[in-house]
């Protein structure tokens, strides 16, 4: 009866902590949008005719602060309930690694009494070792679950105390059906490097993507990921449109523009998570979407800008070139300021003189932005090129990780790539 | 006088300038009331009902890509929801209108749900199953409804005065140029877009940080809520609703109009409407009211559709637009060429 309260109480426990945490990221987004209103006043200011008078400065300061201080409060009260809550939650999970220690030896002890059985009775009937043989490996698979459970953990715990790494695949395992499509796949990125990803046809490389932003749940392992104010925070607490948010946005890998809008729209589409004016003041055109649509639209025609696509800025991207539809998605990314970029095969359709570009730009933006680009490509002249750090995989598994140079030069690479002897 | 004409100039560039235009214009049908044939008017009323409604569906399909049949059933709720509200509980207008709303969320909100796990095609099924279980619900509850034989609606009572029926097509204009300002506004705000991202792909759209579930669940809500309030109108013009009325002919009517029209432009379904149900009750059931030219409307409008959804598939209003595009250019030519000769 107890420890069924106890899971219940755990249950609740675990779904409040994944509210606050949703709720505190989306405070964080509030507080981009509130960067982007000073941007967007500040260019107001500077192409006004008459000069802005201090007092209009400083009403704006005000209210900007007052925003801000409201936000911060909010973000304090959360922050205190989740990190209670997390500090629970670990404390259970800790008695329980212990606990799943302690089963693991007492296995590993009753594995070793089998394995003696098994010597004695040699001589007898071949049924009676099929049995010892099948208990051994039934213990012996449930000591690897136990372990992989508890380096999740490990893994857990050395994000969180590394702030420098980005993203931790640990232990990632999708089944579809009987295939292992990703099959025990751990690796970190670190912040601010351009991370590839390769592998032949059907490595898995996309599921690993679509595992990273929630369209498939993996079916065992977790995905941590330290946000922009080094707050470790587990993937699969969040919904496929809720990963934008943690400043996680990705491409595909045939452009999905929406081809009924214009480029500009499209830029607006992106930053769809910043708008906050409920369906209300969307349907009667309030002030509040008004402003708001005044603030995002200045921010997409700086980013159009930037990227040398300002001439499109209201065209309709149907019939325009491969190159261009891929930089608007690239320029798409950047509406909601995130600090990971997930590019599906980026260079896929593009010739070389366009692929050239693509790498500039995507250098360009590392720098200009601060973030980190991970990204899964087949044009391995691009990978080589601009990578940091390669991981080659294979059927679901990992081959090798390391720089572009320890890769080339990997023998497993060359043989999944080229074929055994 | 100069400011005056400034003014209209500038405000000629607002958008909503056309729909209000649109409603003044109409406003002469119940002035010049007594020089008009009832059935004339009563078919431009029914006609305008027809267009709510088609603007919800306008958003629904074209916007959201979903492809519905219950629009019927949702109009005959909307007709039964206040001929039981006020006539059988004789509780006032204001009253009838909120439950009506809160029906049509709810029953917007089921068919949003289907809509979740099937696309496309099935969807059409699905829904056109539902809307025939919902009719014969309606044939079958006698008190609320007249069961098959249909009811009647008394008087259309507003703040507590019996309005006649020129009083009532004057509130429906209003009612068709609000109709016409949210949608705008509906379409030109992020949430049009996001329906438009969804219907284009929909883990694209997911992966922008928009929500699936809402988005299509609210196409849904928000078209039912525009057809509910399109059956209000119809019993307090039409005063009469039977059940069998709303069956699938309607739907495929109000579907064929929002297809010939322009799924995605507001004066597309505008026309659209006015072809398709207009040149029925407006042209031949008015020339040929018993003879058996009386039902040719249907065989035009089918043609049409073909013609459309083969040659234009933007609607009517694309033609417009290829239009407009090809005199500017002409323009354009005229002058650049006039340029090169001095």
């Amino acid at each position: 009866m107890n420890t069924n309260i106890d899971k219940i109480k755990q249950r609740i426990n675990h779904y409040l902590r994944i509210y606050y945490t949703r709720k505190l990221v989306k405070l964080y987004k509030k507080q981009i949008f509130i960067q982007n209103e000073i941007d967007f006043k500040n260019e107001q200011f500077a192409n006004s005719k008459t000069p802005p008078t201090d007092e209009e400065k400083n009403k704006f300061n005000i209210s900007i602060t007052k925003q801000e201080n409201k936000i911060d409060e909010l973000i304090a009260k959360y922050k205190s309930k989740r990190d209670n809550l997390s500090q629970l939650m670990i404390k259970r999970l800790e008695n329980e690694y212990i606990k799943l220690e302690k089963e693991n030896e007492a296995e590993q002890i009753e594995i070793e009494g089998l394995r003696k059985d098994y010597l004695k009775s040699e001589n007898s009937n071949e049924s009676v070792l099929g049995n010892i043989e099948k208990q051994i490996a039934k213990k012996e698979s449930l000591i690897a679950k136990n372990k992989q459970i508890i380096s999740i953990q490990a893994d857990r715990k050395f994000v969180e105390e590394n702030s420098e790494i980005h993203l931790s695949l640990s232990h990632l395992t999708m089944n579809f059906g009987g295939l292992k499509a990703v099959d025990d796949l751990s690796f970190n990125v670190k912040k601010g490097e351009i991370f590839g990803l390769i592998g032949p046809n059907g490595a898995g490389k996309t599921t690993v993507f679509n595992c990273i932003t929630q369209f498939y749940k993996p079916n065992e392992g977790n995905i941590f990921f330290n946000d922009q104010n080094d707050e470790t925070n587990s993937l699969l607490d969040f919904k496929v449109h809720e990963i934008i948010n943690l400043g996680i946005v990705r491409t595909f890998q045939n452009v999905e523009l929406v081809w009924e809008l214009s480029v500009l729209d499209n830029l607006l589409v992106g930053a769809h998570s910043m708008y906050q004016a409920g369906f209300f003041s969307q349907l009667f055109h309030l002030p509040k979407m008004r402003y708001e649509e005044k603030v995002i639209k200045t921010k997409a025609l700086g980013i159009l800008e930037e990227l040398n696509l300002i001439q499109y800025k209201d065209v309709l991207p149907y019939g325009l070139p491969y190159g261009v539809l891929k930089k608007i998605e690239l320029a798409r990314t950047l509406m909601t300021k995130p600090n990971l970029i997930i590019l599906d095969e980026p260079a896929a359709g593009l010739n070389d003189s366009e692929t050239k570009e693509l790498a500039d730009t995507i250098r360009s933006l590392r720098d200009r932005f601060n973030l980190t680009i991970f990204l899964v490509e087949h044009d391995m002249g691009l990978v080589m090129d601009i990578c940091d750090t390669v991981c080659a995989i294979s059927f679901g598994k990992k081959l090798a990780i390391g720089t572009p140079q320890e890769i080339q030069n990997n023998a497993l690479v060359k043989e999944a790539y080229l074929g055994g002897e | 006088m100069k400011k005056i004409i400034l003014y209209l100039k500038k405000m000629s560039k607002h958008p909503f300038f056309g729909f209000v235009l649109f409603g003044i214009a109409l406003m002469l049908i119940p002035i010049f009331n007594d020089y008009l044939s009832i059935t004339f008017v009563a078919s431009i009323a029914k006609t305008l009902i027809f267009f709510i409604v088609g603007l919800g569906f306008s958003l629904l399909i074209g916007y959201g890509g979903l492809a519905s049949l219950g629009t019927s059933s949702f109009i005959a709720i909307g007709t039964f929801t206040i001929y039981t509200v006020m006539d059988v509980l004789n509780l006032p207008f204001a009253l009838a209108f909120l439950i009506a709303i809160i029906i049509a969320l709810f029953v917007g909100t089921i068919f949003g749900v289907v809509s979740l796990r099937i696309e496309g095609m099935y969807l059409a099924i699905v829904t056109l199953g539902l809307s025939e279980i919902m009719i014969e619900l309606f044939k079958n509850f006698d008190r609320f409804t007249g069961g098959v034989s249909g009811t009647t609606f008394s008087v259309f009572r507003l703040f507590g005065q019996n309005l006649t029926q020129n009083q009532t097509f004057v509130i429906l204009i209003i009612a068709v140029v609000i109709a016409m300002i949210l949608t705008y506004n509906l379409i030109y705000s992020p949430t049009g877009r996001a329906l438009l991202a969804v219907k284009n792909s929909d883990s694209a759209a997911q992966a922008m940080g928009i929500s699936v579930i809402k988005y299509r669940l609210l196409a849904f809500m928000v078209s039912t809520v525009y057809a509910v309030i399109g059956g209000i109108f119809y019993m307090a013009y039409v005063k009469f609703s039977m059940g069998s009325t709303w069956g699938l002919a309607v739907t495929l009517n109000i579907l064929a109009a929002v297809v010939v029209g322009g799924s995605k432009s507001i004066w597309g379904v505008l026309i659209g409407t006015f072809i398709i149900f207009g040149l029925d009750l407006m042209v031949f059931k008015e020339i040929f009211s018993d003879g058996p030219l009386a039902n040719f409307s249907f065989i035009i409008s089918g043609v049409l559709i073909i013609v459309v959804i083969m040659y234009f598939p933007t609607g009517i209003v694309g033609l417009f637009d290829k239009l407009k595009w090809k005199i500017k250019k002409k323009i354009l030519l005229n002058k650049t060429k006039k340029e090169s000769q001095e």
